[in-house]
């Protein structure tokens, strides 16, 4: 059995020849132990190989030390910290910088990755089979009823029958814009940029407005109110967006709902069921969001997935190496009146990571050596800063087991139900804080260790199941104060 | 999420948590790291196509293998160049391996858990051996040069000391009361 099972190892190396290959296969038909130590095998042999990926760098070395003199690794379920954490912590141990808010600014590589991103995904484009089987152009010049240009694509695919665009094609009143798949930009000349992602159709109805008859677009525009053309107009089979310089989505789901979710400035909409009654517009703020059903009810819209309103370069995120941890939040605090929703981003935890939806402040590493290794590419939620005021009770909803991470403000007292049923991992996360109702002054940096204005420490849960996980409201303040941060890792 | 459809997250939900086992039945199945992968790809996208089939009633585990073996196997009567030596005896009997194994019931997240403690128990050499090949990712003949081993020998040991891995977290997983995470 022993010769036989050391086969697992070549087996795996892929090193093992034809012959043996179907010598192992012969074997193991007739031998159902043998079949039981080969899949033992590859289980171990697998989890060995995802242990590693715990296990990195600087952290790495010095738990393989330990290891190797006979240390216990982690036993997470007595509470203490996880041995690679201490270590780490010490190294993470930084003083904090206080730095003076200066201006935000795009570094040359950030320039660089990008142009490097575009010039990749513009040959991919050129050399794949899409591009040769292109339809015949519409010409790219600019008649006198063209509003738009189509001003570039990610992976479209357009159904059988309907015009197939391409960058720089010009888009005129009464064109529909039909999309199987992929994503679309229009830049119309009044000045806003919209996105379109698939499946929909979407028909320009005059220079200034849309009709979205199904699927996402995300709009941006800059300076509506000194725009000569006015506000930018979305209309869905529900209601009508009207934007009041600001970026949006509007999403038109299966049996005529619409959702308008605001990330910037404000738009107003109307329910077109009852526009008939010269109707109050009714107004949504950044970081609001509403589903408007066709006979003119809405409610508030409590969770946004990031991905799902793709715009500018978040339009080329298409592809996530693991499914969602965070599936889902709510809340028990907010009335519909208040129709405020929390963003969800999937492994969207990185440097200058937006950490409100109401602000417009950012996660950063304490010092320059950046973010905790295990946030990296962390699913996280964009809280509502001002729910620091009041006292909700957040629920996360997980799609499998998980590390929850909290990060909580040190200049407040720890709460009981944070400090009963999560470990402090002793690393921290500094809150670059751009400008709030009270610190107009305040502006976001970019990279870690710069510009930090508060530092939360963050706590770990190991969530051993999927499901729901209740997370309790603040503490009491002792200097500063701001909301928590919420983030997950698969286990 | 709101927006997510029920169908797309008891999906969601199922995947994840088998998705390292039929990673780990294609890794006996296909040796060829790049097909693997590809083939991976593929029975995701199956598991998705026929999810309406799925009895709940049943471990989604054992029907994403069963799936994931069908796959692997309609590619090999495709394209025999791209599977090679694999017959349907040898698939069936991995399979039936996986269905039998108390490793492969468990979520990975209790494995890890008895990885870990099991490791800290391990024998002075097989410590060394499996931090060389695992943690300092040396390929086995180097594993071998470095301990002054042969290539053979080295592979026996290695062997060996999954083999104990093995055992050490199959009993832990077995003992009631005694693996849990917090």
């Amino acid at each position: 059995m022993s010769d036989r099972c050391e086969n697992i190892l070549r087996l795996l190396d892929g090193t093992l020849s034809e012959t043996e290959l179907r010598a192992l296969m012969l074997d193991s038909t007739k031998d159902p132990a043998l079949v039981d130590a080969l899949v033992q095998g590859v289980i171990i042999d697998d989890l060995l190989s995802r242990h590693v990926e715990f296990l990195r760098d600087a952290v790495h070395a010095n738990w393989l030390a330990s290891f190797r003199k006979g240390f216990t690794a982690t036993v997470p379920d007595n509470g203490t910290p996880h041995a690679c954490d201490r270590l780490a912590h010490q190294l993470n141990s930084q003083a904090v910088p206080r730095s003076t808010p200066s201006r935000k600014r795009l570094r040359i590589w950030q320039l660089a990755a990008m142009a490097c991103i575009g010039a990749a995904l513009i040959c991919t484009w050129l050399f794949s089979g899409r591009f040769r089987q292109q339809a015949p152009q519409v010409a790219n010049v600019a008649t006198k009823s063209s509003v738009a240009r189509f001003s570039r694509s990610v992976n479209a695919e357009w159904p059988g029958g309907a015009h197939r665009w391409a960058v720089g094609d010009q888009v005129s009143v009464g064109q529909r814009v039909e999309l199987a798949s992929g994503r679309a930009e229009l830049v119309f000349n009044a000045g806003a940029v919209l996105a379109l992602a698939g499946p929909a159709v979407l028909v320009l109805e005059s220079e200034d407005s849309v009709r979205l008859h199904s699927g996402t677009a995300t709009t941006r525009v800059e300076g509506a109110e000194k725009s000569p053309a006015g506000k930018f107009r979305v209309l869905t089979p529900a209601t009508e967006v009207v934007d009041l310089g600001t970026e949006f989505g509007v999403r038109v789901v299966p049996g005529g709902e619409t959702d308008v979710v605001v990330f910037d400035g404000s738009v107003d909409f109307t329910p077109l069921a009852i526009s008939g009654a010269d109707p109050a517009p009714r107004r949504l703020a950044i970081g609001e969001a509403a589903r408007i059903s066709a006979d003119g009810d809405w409610q508030r819209l409590v969770s946004i997935d990031n991905d799902a309103f793709p715009f500018g370069e978040r339009m080329f995120v298409q592809t996530t190496r693991r499914p969602p941890v965070i599936i889902g939040v709510r809340d028990d605090l907010r009335s519909p009146a208040s129709p405020k929703y929390y963003r969800i981003c999937h492994e969207g935890l990185g440097e200058d990571a937006r950490a409100y939806v109401d602000r417009v402040h950012e996660w950063n590493g304490i010092a320059k050596e950046g973010l905790p290794y295990f946030l990296h590419g962390a699913d996280y939620v964009a809280t509502f800063n001002d729910d620091k005021r009041q006292c909700p009770t957040i629920t996360v909803e997980l799609s499998q087991p998980a590390v929850l991470y909290v990060f909580y403000d040190d200049r407040m007292v720890v709460p009981d139900w944070l400090s009963e049923s999560f470990e402090d991992t002793g690393f921290n996360i500094g809150l670059d804080e751009g400008p709030s109702p009270i610190m107009h002054s305040f502006r976001v940096d970019v990279d870690p260790g710069t510009s930090i204005d508060a530092v939360h420490s963050i706590w770990r849960r190991r969530v051993a199941q999927a499901g729901s996980v209740r997370l309790g409201s603040i503490g009491e303040r002792l200097s500063g104060w701001s909301m928590y941060g919420i983030a997950a890792q698969p286990l | 999420m709101a927006e997510c459809d029920d169908r797309q997250r008891r999906f969601l939900a199922e995947y994840v948590q088998c998705q390292q086992s039929v990673w780990q039945l294609l890794r006996l199945l296909i040796q060829d790291h790049h097909l693997r992968e590809d083939t991976c790809q593929a029975v995701a996208l199956r598991l998705w196509e026929v999810f309406d089939e799925y009895d709940p009633s049943r471990p989604f585990n054992s029907w994403a293998r069963g799936v994931a073996a069908k796959v692997v196997l309609e590619m090999q009567r495709s394209d025999r160049r791209a599977v090679p030596a694999v017959t349907s005896e040898w698939v069936a009997s991995v399979v039936e391996g996986f269905e039998r194994s108390p490793l492969a019931s468990n979520p990975s997240s209790e494995q890890f858990v008895a990885l870990e403690a099991c490791l800290g128990a391990l024998p002075p050499l097989s410590r060394e051996l499996i931090a060389k090949r695992y943690h300092e990712a040396l390929p086995v003949d180097e594993v071998a040069r470095q301990m002054s081993r042969t290539l053979e020998a080295t592979y026996k040991a290695l062997a060996r000391s999954l083999r104990l891995l093995g055992d050490c977290v199959r009993q832990r997983l077995s003992s009631a009361g005694e693996v849990h995470v917090s």
